[in-house]
């Protein structure tokens, strides 16, 4: 892909009114090729996951900065951001309820009673001072601050905890029948009820035990408040107990919060996880859909911060001095997922060539993976090994055994599986649903003719792909991103698992098993390794083609300073930066 | 006549009804919503759960005619992504819609009908041939890309508009615009074409010999002839621009029905898809509807007779 785009391009040159008028009248003739220059700003990036490198004018700055006196200030920021939340209510299907719908404030306006630490990836306080398990996992004990309270003034009490429980997780709002939790269909088959033990003291009682429960997310909500103003009210205008408050919400147009003083979280004595009040006192978060608006905004001086630029157009401005790009690690490491549950091709009749792990070896083989990082991507995407960011933890001696372009060892291995004649294959996609998915999906199918598979492609709509996940029935490939979230293991069951919701592989039993073996290891030591020992051979096995964990850009303006923090997150950390 | 108003009525009514019906099929064949509410490792059971309570657990004639008996009685029932009704989510979207179209006929009718009748009256002219481009232009371009372009010279470079969202005039402007080129440029080889038709007929022969003056001959004899196809047109348009621009929403960050479509066929949120599709397919029908009656006051001659 090109370096510079006809956006990049014509936003370089100082267009006078003259040029501005002459251009205007040839661009009739230019209609065509412009047309299908800008088609290809279609790819619209999907709220993504987590941060890490700055260029290295950023982290200059940010370092500088870093020594500074930290100080809250009267700064407004205004960022512009991809699509808005479906409901301002943390616990409906449109908050963050929804699995996969995006959530763009309710990081900042809520929170939970525990946090994890960016370093160690363990669980740190939040709400919640301190927690204990029961030695069979049967029951969670949570202590909470005493010196945390609601926008609205309310204090944080164990009532809270138990109704947010119940109304969110459990589906169970006493207040209102009719009201539809969005965790209910998650949460449900897990805990049996919550229980009050005093003021500050609450207890989760389990149906079963549960290795991830603690990092399973539970926004709070105030009870009190909820009863008197309603479902309706609470999700047009929420009240957290976040560093932010809910000031005011246009759908689809714009949401403005702001700094919330009463925030137990200081710049001079942050949270356990670090997190503070925000140094800006407003936040306006202005929904602009395409990207390339949104790049138009920045550098018309409307909006000091874009949310996922496109990749080529990341590229363009890390060099321009006006702005500065932040390159945001992902979490939802991509991938082509191999069908090897069915035992013959359904089209032809013939064995399915893919349960045979040399043809998938010849595969991985196949595919220039260092060239669609550095020629389609942003060129900061790391390989992936698997549903796991290399951001979590996982085996350290993995990387050297990576798959590495090999187009003749990849004819060898398809000549010995018994291929030399090669084969058809369809490669599936849900289009644009991540960003450059139908480019990166044409070069992997190129790659995969280029060694005799045969390939074509299809793209479905993002549901449709789900839906024919669970019946196995996308046939053989399919382009596919998972994301794993802080823990590494939280996606096996799912995801690698040959009973899973969302696999088509097929795993050999020894792999299963040692799914089965991690989901009843409370040991963290022993967990570890256990979830090592299945990302390393799940990747070994050539179970997928596995491609790369894929970056967010966030670019800002010079006015701003952003001393990223947090090794996984979804949006950038508002609360964090500060007026340069 | 009443009856003709009868049977457009129910045809009106009949075409309503199709297209509601293959809405609700598309939307269900297109994947299951269930799968997007849910985070990936919800079992089976939970969301078998999540089904019944949405209603999306019973055989699909069961859940049509659930669908058209709440219809009737204005109930599409509630958005799986704002858990509020669906057909308030949507109404809450037309003034935006209708503002935006509002303004975008006006640019249109205000470049298309003056450019087209001095296209025609000064056939084969410089300023015929300026017309002829912009017609060809403005029709080849795509909205999209005219958007892009409008935001690049006059918000990014000059600093006159904002680059999108909804607010005053200001922000009406370059959006309408997008949308009021690519209609005036239809209408302008429509009002071209039509006023060629009728300058050349055998009453504006007759009103030119009578010594009428030119702009009494030009604007009360052929342009009020020649504006018929225009209606019609015009009519469709209005009911298209009042469902949404799905583009020049998207592009302009403008809030409007069009954006709201999208978004909710890219989530299957079934309530808000019928809910909208539904008001889209009434105001389109209710437009032509109501361009039939227009005719009969533009044009005494027309009449409906039965065949």
């Amino acid at each position: 892909m090109a370096e510079s785009n006809y956006w990049t391009r014509l936003s370089a040159q100082r267009v006078s009114r003259r040029r501005a008028l002459r251009g205007a009248a040839v661009a009739g003739a230019g209609i065509a090729g412009a047309a299908l220059i800008g088609c290809g700003g279609g790819d619209e990036a999907p709220a993504a996951p987590a941060a890490q490198q700055a260029t290295p004018a950023a982290k200059a700055t940010a370092a500088a900065k870093a020594t500074a006196k930290p100080a809250l200030t009267e700064a407004t920021l205004t960022s512009a951001i991809g699509s808005d939340i479906g409901s301002g209510d943390p616990q409906s299907l449109g908050g963050t309820g929804g699995g996969n719908w995006p959530n763009t404030d309710t990081h900042f306006v809520h929170a939970g009673l525990l946090d994890i630490d960016q370093e160690s990836r363990k669980l740190v306080a939040n709400f919640a001072e301190s927690w204990e398990a029961a030695p069979d996992q049967l029951s969670f004990v949570y202590k909470l601050r005493k010196d945390v309270t609601f926008h609205n003034g309310d204090p944080l009490t164990a009532e809270d905890v138990k109704f947010s429980m119940d109304r969110g997780a459990l589906g169970q709002a006493a207040y209102n029948k009719d009201y539809k939790g969005g965790h209910s269909a998650q949460f449900a088959s897990l805990v049996k009820n919550a229980e009050v033990i005093d003021k500050h003291t609450v207890k989760f009682n389990m149906l079963k035990p549960d290795v991830i429960f603690l990092r399973r997310g539970l926004f709070l909500v105030p009870k009190a408040h909820i009863e008197k103003v309603g479902d309706v009210v609470y999700a047009e205008k929420p009240v957290g107990a976040g560093p932010f408050k809910f000031v005011s919400r246009v759908p689809d147009s714009q949401m403005v919060s702001e700094r919330y003083d009463g925030y137990y979280g200081k710049p001079d004595k942050p949270t356990v996880s670090g997190v503070h009040q925000p140094f800006i006192k407003r936040l306006v978060q202005k929904v602009i859909p395409d990207s390339q608006a949104r790049l138009a905004a920045l550098q018309a001086g409307e909006v000091d911060l874009v949310h996922n630029v496109a990749s080529d157009i990341a590229k363009q401005l890390e060099k321009d001095p006006k702005f500065t790009a932040f390159f945001l690690s992902g979490d939802q490491p991509m991938h082509i997922h191999i069908n090897t549950a069915l035992e013959k091709d359904p089209a032809t009749g013939q064995p399915n060539p893919w349960r045979d792990k040399r043809v998938r070896m010849a595969a991985n083989l196949a595919v220039d993976l260092d060239g669609i990082i550095k020629g389609i991507l942003t060129g900061k995407e790391r390989p992936s090994y698997g549903s796991s960011s290399t951001s979590v933890g996982f085996p350290k001696d993995l990387p050297q055994q990576r798959f590495k372009q090999d187009k003749a060892e990849a004819k060898k291995l398809l000549a010995a599986a018994g291929h030399e004649k090669g084969f058809d294959a369809k490669l599936w996609g849900p289009g644009g649903r991540w960003p450059n998915s139908r480019t990166v999906m044409e070069v992997v199918g190129q790659s995969l003719t280029d060694i005799g598979i045969k390939t074509t492609l299809q793209e479905l709509q993002y549901q449709e792909v789900t839906t024919r996940f669970k019946d196995r029935s996308l046939y053989p490939l399919c382009f596919w991103g998972m994301s794993g979230g802080d823990d590494p293991g939280a996606n096996f069951r799912f995801g690698y698992h040959s009973g899973g919701n969302y696999t088509m592989s097929t795993p050999s039993k020894e792999i299963d098993a040692l799914i089965e073996k991690s989901e009843g290891e409370f040991d963290p030591a022993k967990r570890s390794e256990l979830l090592g020992e299945i990302i390393k051979k799940f990747y070994l096995d050539a179970q997928w083609i596995f491609l790369y964990e894929p970056v967010t850009v966030v670019v800002t303006n010079k006015k701003w300073n952003w001393a990223i923090h947090k090794k996984t997150l979804s949006n950038p950390e508002y609360w964090r930066i500060q007026p340069a | 006549m009443r009856r003709y108003l009868l049977l457009r009525l129910l045809q009106s009514l009949l075409t309503i009804l199709l297209v509601v019906m293959v809405v609700f099929l598309i939307a269900r064949i297109a994947g299951d919503p269930v799968t997007l509410l849910v985070t990936f490792d919800a079992s089976q059971s939970d969301i078998n759960r999540l089904k019944q309570e949405l209603g999306l657990a019973d055989p699909l004639p069961q859940q049509f005619v659930r669908f058209l008996t709440d219809a009737a009685r204005g109930d599409f029932g509630i958005s799986f992504r704002t858990n509020r009704p669906a057909m308030q989510e949507v109404l809450s979207r037309v003034p935006a819609s209708a503002q935006l179209a509002g303004f975008a006929l006006l640019i249109s009718l205000a470049i298309s009908i003056p450019l087209g009748v001095l296209a025609a009256v000064t056939r084969g002219s410089l300023v015929d041939v300026i017309a002829r481009f912009f017609a060809l232009v403005g029709q080849a371009a795509p909205n999209f890309w005219v958007g892009l372009m409008l935001i690049f010279l006059f918000s990014v470079r000059f600093g006159w508009f904002p680059t999108g969202g909804r607010g005053g005039l200001d922000h009406m402007f370059l959006p309408a615009l997008t949308l009021g080129t690519s209609a005036s440029a239809s209408l302008t080889r429509l009002t071209r074409s039509a006023m060629l038709d009728v300058i050349n007929s055998d009453f504006v022969t007759m009103a030119r010999a009578k010594g009428l003056p030119r702009r009494t001959v030009i604007f009360k004899h052929a342009l009020r002839n020649a504006l018929i196809p225009v209606v019609t047109i015009l009519g469709v348009r209005v009911g298209v621009l009042i469902s949404g621009s799905v583009i020049v929403e998207t592009i302009f960050a403008w809030p409007g029905v069009g954006r709201l479509i999208i978004q909710a066929i890219n989530v299957s949120d079934f309530p808000v898809v019928q809910a909208a599709i539904t008001l889209t397919a009434t105001s389109i029908v209710l437009a032509n509807f109501l361009t039939d009656i227009v005719y009969m006051f533009i044009d005494p001659r027309i009449r409906y007779v039965r065949s």
